[in-house]
C-alpha cells in the first residue's frame, strides 16, 4: 500500500519551517493553512509535469462512441433498384438506448416489445443486446457501482468520526498541554475531512440512484419489454406480381432477406398481416386467370370481345386477371401497406423517444465532489494522488443481425449453465450459440472482420453458405420467374415452378411454410382442375 | 489538565487505533478503487449525453474521492506520527509535527 513512500517527496517544501525553530510549544506564528486544494496542481506543483488533473488516464476517449468505426464496410442490398436503406433508421437510436447498463443481469430480462411486427431472433436478440454492451455488463451496471460506493467506501467511513472522537476521551486520559490540544484539533479536522467524503459519496450515490432508475425504467423496468427495430420491407414488383419480397431486419450485411412468392403468407404474416390475405390474392388470380383462359377458349367470346381469333395466351389472361384483381384488393392491400408502415414508424419513434430521453438523463446526470481540507499534519509522502484509470466499459459494438426475422418472440431464457455469466465457454465453435457478454461474434472487442464468423455478408456473394442465407442465390429468382412465364407470374403455379428451379431454396426457418415444389404444381393446388365458374362472379 | 500524568500506554492505544484505519483504508477502501468493484467505469452507453456529460462526471468524481482519500490517508500516517514522536518525548512531538498540528488551530472549528 505504501509503495509511495519509498519515493522522495518533491512537494510542499515551503510548509518545512526553517531550521532551528522551536521544537515544540514556541512554534513561530502557524503559517497560513494549505490552500483548500482545488486540484493536484496547485497542491503539488511537481506531481503533474502534463497530465491534466481531472482526466484518468484515456478512459473518456475509448468510452462507446459510435462502435460502428469497429466494423467493415457495411454492404447494402446489391440489387439497385432494392428501396431498403443499408442501415435501419432506427438503428443508432436503439444502440444509444439499450447501450446503457443500469442494473445488472438485464440480457435475458430484456425482450421485444410486442408491436404487432415480426421479432428477431433469439440470437440476434441476444446479440445485438450484448454488443452495444460492454464485454461484462454487470461490472459496469450502474447499480453495482452505485452499492459499491455505498457499501465499499462509505459504509466502510461511516462510523469512523465517531470512533476518532469517542476515542480521544481515552486518550485525553494519559494526555495533555498544548501538543495534545493540536492533536485533537487534527483529529476533528480528520473528521470533517471523513464526514465530507461521505457526504459527496451519499449525494453521488442518490444521484446515480436517479439516473439509474430512469434508464432503468426507460428500458422497459420490470416488464424488460423494449422496442427492437421493425424489419424493413421492399417488394421487387408489383404487389399482384412480384418477384420478391426484400426483408432487411437491422443491423443487416449484404444482400436483404428475399421471400418469393411461395412465401407470400409467410410474409405477410411477419408483417402483421392476416396471411389468408395472400391465399385469397393468389387463389382469386388463378382463377381469375383460367377464367379468362376458359372463357376466350369459346369463339363465341372472342368474336363478341374483338379479340384475335386464335385466343388468348396465359399472360394475356394473366394481364386480365391482374385488372380484376386491383380491383378487388387494391385498397385492402394499400391498407395493409400502410398499416405496416405506420407501425414501424410507431416503433421507430418510440426507439427515437427513449434514445432522447437517455441522453437528456445522461446530460443532467451530476456527481458531488470536491477536493477536501486535510489537516496540516497530513504527510503528503503518503499520498498518491494520481487517480488510476478506470476500466471503461469496452467491447461495444454495432450489432449484426444474421437471422430471418421470426413469429415467434424471443424466449429470453438464459442458457442452462452454472456460469450464466461466461457462457461462451459452452458455445466452442457453434457459431449460433453466442449469446450473452457478447458470444463469439461481438467479445473480441477489435471488431476485425475476421472475428465474426456469422457474418451475413458471407451470403451476398456466396449463395447458401453462411448461417442466416435464406436463398440459394438471389440469380435463381429471376431465372426462376423467367421459366415460369407459361403460368401466371405473380401466382402460386409460378411460385411453385419457381420452387422447382430454385428447389429447396428456403432455409429451415421457414420450414412450415415449405412446400413440396412437384407436389405443390401437379397435385396439391389442382390449380387448373378447379374452377367453377358457377361460383366465379366474374363469369 | 497540564499537571496530569502523562500515559504512553494511553497514545500508544489511541496509535494502535488510528493503524487500524489506515489498514483498512489501505487494505480495503482504496484498493476498491484501484483495483476492485470500483476500477470500473459505468456503462452509460453511446449516448452524446453519456459521453459528454456522465462519463465526465462519474470520472471526475472518482478522481477527486480518490485524492480524497489519499488526503486521508496522508493525514493518517501523520497523526499516527505524531503519536509516536510524542511517545518517544515524554508527550511532545518534534518541531515539524508541532508546526504542522499548531496550524491547525487556524483552520475551522467545526468539530472545537
Amino acid at each position: 500500500m505504501s509503495d509511495s513512500s519509498s519515493e522522495p517527496y518533491q512537494g510542499l517544501d515551503g510548509a518545512t519551517p526553517a531550521a532551528g525553530a522551536p521544537a515544540f510549544g514556541a512554534a513561530p506564528p502557524a503559517p497560513p493553512p494549505p490552500a483548500p486544494p482545488s486540484g493536484p496542481i496547485v497542491t503539488l506543483p511537481g506531481e503533474y509535469p502534463e497530465a491534466p488533473p481531472f482526466q484518468p488516464s484515456d478512459p473518456i476517449v475509448t468510452l462507446p462512441g459510435e462502435p460502428e468505426v469497429c466494423l467493415p464496410a457495411r454492404m447494402g442490398c446489391s440489387n439497385a433498384e432494392c428501396g431498403n436503406p443499408t442501415a435501419h433508421p432506427a438503428e443508432v437510436d436503439w444502440q444509444r438506448l439499450v447501450s446503457a447498463v443500469p442494473v445488472e443481469g438485464q440480457l435475458y430480462r430484456l425482450r421485444p416489445k410486442e408491436a404487432g411486427m415480426s421479432f428477431p431472433s433469439e440470437t440476434d436478440f441476444r446479440s445485438a443486446v450484448s454488443a452495444v454492451r460492454p464485454e461484462d455488463p454487470d461490472a459496469h451496471a450502474i447499480s453495482r457501482l452505485r452499492e459499491a460506493w455505498t457499501g465499499e467506501v462509505a459504509g466502510r467511513l461511516a462510523d469512523w468520526s465517531e470512533r476518532i472522537k469517542s476515542n480521544l476521551t481515552d486518550l485525553a486520559e494519559g494526555w495533555s498541554g498544548t501538543d495534545f490540544e493540536a492533536f485533537e484539533t487534527a483529529c476533528d479536522q480528520t473528521r470533517e475531512l471523513v464526514d465530507d467524503v461521505i457526504d459527496d459519496i451519499d449525494a453521488t450515490v442518490t444521484n446515480l440512484q436517479s439516473t439509474e432508475e430512469t434508464l432503468y425504467a426507460i428500458q422497459g423496468g420490470d416488464s424488460g419489454d423494449i422496442p427492437y427495430p421493425a424489419a424493413q420491407v421492399w417488394i421487387d414488383g408489383d404487389w399482384h406480381s412480384w418477384v420478391s419480397v426484400h426483408i432487411r431486419p437491422a443491423w443487416w450485411h449484404g444482400d436483404c432477406i428475399e421471400y418469393t412468392c411461395q412465401d407470400a403468407e409467410h410474409v405477410l404474416a411477419l408483417g402483421g398481416a392476416e396471411p389468408e390475405m395472400a391465399t385469397e390474392i393468389i387463389d382469386y388470380i388463378d382463377e381469375r386467370v383460367l377464367h379468362y383462359v376458359d372463357f376466350y377458349s369459346s369463339p363465341v367470346n372472342i368474336d363478341r370481345d374483338g379479340l384475335d381469333p386464335r385466343g388468348i395466351t396465359v399472360d394475356e389472361a394473366k394481364q386480365l386477371a391482374i385488372v380484376d384483381a386491383m380491383e378487388q384488393y387494391s385498397t385492402q392491400v394499400t391498407q395493409a401497406f400502410t398499416s405496416y408502415e405506420g407501425r414501424q414508424n410507431e416503433v421507430n419513434e418510440d426507439i427515437g423517444q427513449r434514445s432522447t430521453d437517455t441522453d437528456g438523463e445522461e446530460r443532467t446526470m451530476r456527481t458531488i465532489r470536491s477536493d477536501k481540507d486535510y489537516p496540516a499534519v497530513a504527510d503528503p509522502a503518503y499520498m498518491d494522488l494520481e487517480p488510476p484509470a478506470m476500466d471503461p466499459p469496452h467491447g461495444t459494438q454495432s450489432p449484426l443481425a444474421s437471422d430471418d426475422p421470426s413469429l415467434e418472440p424471443p424466449a429470453g431464457e438464459a442458457p442452462d449453465t452454472s456460469d450464466p455469466v461466461a457462457p461462451e465457454e459452452d458455445d466452442d465453435d457453434e457459431v449460433s450459440g453466442g449469446l450473452a457478454s457478447g458470444g463469439p461474434g461481438f467479445g473480441g472487442g477489435g471488431g476485425m472482420p475476421g472475428s465474426l464468423p456469422s457474418a451475413p455478408a458471407a451470403t451476398s456473394t456466396a449463395g447458401g453458405v453462411g448461417p442466416g442465407a435464406g436463398m440459394v442465390g438471389s440469380a435463381a429468382v429471376p431465372a426462376a420467374a423467367a421459366g415460369g412465364a407459361a403460368a401466371a407470374a405473380g401466382s402460386r403455379g409460378s411460385a411453385a415452378m419457381m420452387g422447382g428451379a430454385g428447389g429447396g431454396m428456403r432455409g429451415p426457418g421457414s420450414s412450415e411454410q415449405d412446400r413440396e415444389p412437384d407436389v405443390d404444381l401437379v397435385e396439391h393446388e389442382n390449380m387448373w382442375g378447379f374452377v367453377n365458374e358457377d361460383d366465379d362472379p366474374y363469369a | 489538565m497540564a499537571t496530569r500524568a502523562f500515559d504512553p500506554a494511553a497514545l500508544e492505544r489511541y496509535r494502535q487505533f488510528l493503524v487500524e484505519l489506515l489498514e483498512e483504508l489501505e487494505g480495503d477502501i482504496i484498493p476498491s478503487l484501484r483495483e476492485g468493484t470500483l476500477k470500473k467505469a459505468p456503462a452509460f452507453g453511446s449516448s452524446p449525453g453519456a459521453t459528454e456529460n456522465a462519463t465526465v462526471e462519474y470520472a471526475d468524481f472518482h478522481a477527486t474521492t480518490w485524492r480524497n482519500l489519499q488526503y486521508l490517508r496522508g493525514t493518517l500516517h501523520g497523526l499516527i506520527a505524531g503519536l509516536q514522536s510524542a511517545i518517544e518525548n515524554n508527550g511532545t512531538v518534534d518541531h515539524q509535527v508541532a508546526t504542522d498540528l499548531l496550524r491547525l488551530t487556524e483552520g475551522d472549528d467545526l468539530y472545537t
